[in-house]
């Protein structure tokens, strides 16, 4: 664990030479993943707002495709960038930081399935009431479209880990299939089968008289 | 090939293409899929997946604020936990640091003995909260950002007092993380007072009555009967007494719960839930002439669908 932020940096110390560590979300003036994860190490706290500002969106959906709520998956994500914080000075860089934030993520998303399997119901209610129709929506349309994404999301709950994070990189966070692919560990023939049986089982949550 | 697998490649770039949905596809390709999405259900339901996924992928939303509260709570445990590095436990002590540890805490009681009244005004104070509080507040006065404290203060009165010194009176609170056993005391703690405080907003309180069956500490129980009989949401009610329920005692139905659905019965307002006291009451095998009392208490009003329900029991032998 990090300590108390210190005036030691080290932006360009030797873990800047890890290729592969890199955001997607930074711009060309920002620190790299891999500098920032050495100021983190070395006790800069204050690098590790910045790590989590970069992903935590990231992780917020990989999230809440595990829990269907917003708070709780809020309570995920803070979980996650704990587990990151501790194990940080462990990050080997083999893969990108991103990748091993988000197997963080999903395994304490599984690990919230198990915990909180029975409050699933009640969780997902509250969000969907917080929800507001679109202006343009009538009341009906907003209604069966509220039905669709309750039904979504108890039917991504039945889809084991690895099918379900394909799907939220796909469609909550608009990865491409090669990204999804690292991520997973597979090729993207293999990640393209794994969406496409995803989908078709969706599809029979979704309309299962057809 | 049947049609669906012929135009199974250009249903797979239109959902899933690399450089975005739909990307790559040609008008052609395109117009073939309409034509046959127009006569294959199973398809058309591909792409309606599709489209609700996108939508309920765009309905993931969380506000900067929310993520703000994320971060900072992180970097506050972090503190906590960088104040308080792990100790090696004893056994992994070498045995010359632990002798100079004894020595050097005999030494201390001893000084400490003979100049305590001397150091008095300045002692730390007895209780062990407000101590961890002055020790953080120690540790933060040096730090780079001073004010940023992991400790929330509120309801603060402050007066002076005699001796140039300052009475503060204030509610603490401070974010925690911790992973515990079920069965430790803390965690029957927490869970039994975020039910009864009313100070966790709903979402808390559903979460702590979903985990409640886990943790085996009799304030649980007591908690989650308080909360069936009065917490002001009625879900909240209806889901402590059902997990209250299903608690049985040694010999059978836990009599404490047995109190709790007959007072329900005679002053819950939602119907629902005086109708799964009965259940509970009627699957138990309640004594009937104790039932047809609560029965009676209950309001006239709505008293009609209770007896609906307890009618066969009541009239059974």
């Amino acid at each position: 664990m990090p300590t108390e932020p210190s005036a030691q940096t080290s932006g360009d110390s030797a873990r800047d030479t890890v290729g592969d560590i890199g955001g997607n979300h930074r711009g060309p003036l920002e620190p790299t993943d891999a500098a920032l994860i050495a100021a983190v190490v070395a006790g800069d706290l204050a690098s590790y707002d910045g790590l989590m500002r970069r992903y935590e969106r990231l992780v917020f959906k990989v999230a809440y495709g595990f829990t269907g709520g917003r708070e709780p998956a809020l309570d995920v994500v803070q979980a996650v960038f704990l587990k990151a914080l501790r194990h940080l000075p462990r990050f080997d860089g083999r893969a990108a930081f991103k990748t091993w934030l988000v197997r963080i993520t999903l395994n304490e998303g599984q690990d919230w399935k198990r915990r909180y399997r029975r409050r699933d119901a009640p969780l997902d209610s509250l969000d969907v009431v917080a929800e507001r129709p679109g202006r343009e929506e009538s009341p009906e349309t907003a209604a069966l479209r509220t039905e669709d994404r309750e039904r979504l999301r108890r039917g991504l709950a039945t889809l084991n880990s690895r099918h379900r994070l394909a799907v939220v990189m796909r469609y909550f966070d608009g990865l491409p299939v090669r990204d999804i692919a690292s991520t997973l560990g597979c090729s993207e023939v293999t990640a393209r089968n794994i969406l496409f049986r995803s989908l078709r089982r969706l599809r029979a949550v979704l309309a299962p008289s057809v | 090939m049947t049609p669906c697998e012929a135009i199974q490649p250009v249903l797979e770039r239109r959902l899933l293409g690399d450089t975005g949905p739909g990307a790559g596809v040609s008008a052609d390709e395109l117009a073939a899929l309409a034509a046959h999405c127009a006569i294959c259900a199973e398809c058309r339901a591909l792409c309606a997946t599709d489209s609700s996924l996108q939508d309920l992928g765009a309905s993931a939303v969380v506000s900067a604020a929310e993520l703000t509260a994320v971060r900072q709570a992180v970097l506050r445990q972090a503190r906590i936990e960088a104040a308080a590095p792990p100790q090696a436990p004893w056994w992994r002590i070498s045995v010359p640091r632990l002798a100079l540890a004894g020595g050097a805490a005999l030494a201390l009681f001893v000084a400490g003995g003979l100049v305590g009244r001397a150091w008095s005004a300045r002692a730390l104070p007895a209780d062990p909260l407000a101590r961890e509080l002055q020790r953080a507040a120690l540790a933060r006065s040096t730090s780079r950002d001073p004010l940023e404290s992991p400790f929330t203060y509120a309801n603060v009165s402050s007066e002076p007092s005699s001796g140039g010194r300052l009475r503060l009176e204030f509610d603490v609170s401070t974010h925690v993380v911790v992973e515990r056993p079920t069965n430790d005391p803390l965690v029957g703690e927490v869970v039994a007072q975020t039910l009864l405080a009313g100070a966790s907003p709903l979402a808390g309180r559903l979460q702590a009555i979903a985990v409640a069956d886990r943790v085996l500490d009799s304030r649980v129980r007591d908690a989650l009967a308080e909360s069936a009989e009065n917490d002001p949401s009625a879900i909240v009610r209806l889901k402590a007494f059902a997990e209250l329920a299903e608690r049985r005692g040694p010999g059978g139905a836990d009599p404490a719960v047995e109190k709790v659905a007959l007072r329900l019965l005679a002053g819950e307002r939602s119907v629902e839930l005086r109708l799964a006291a009965i259940d509970f009451l009627t699957g138990n095998h309640v004594d009937r002439a104790t039932l047809r009392r609560a029965l009676d208490a209950a309001d006239p009003a709505t008293r009609g669908p209770l007896m609906v329900r307890a009618s066969q029991y009541l009239q059974s032998n």
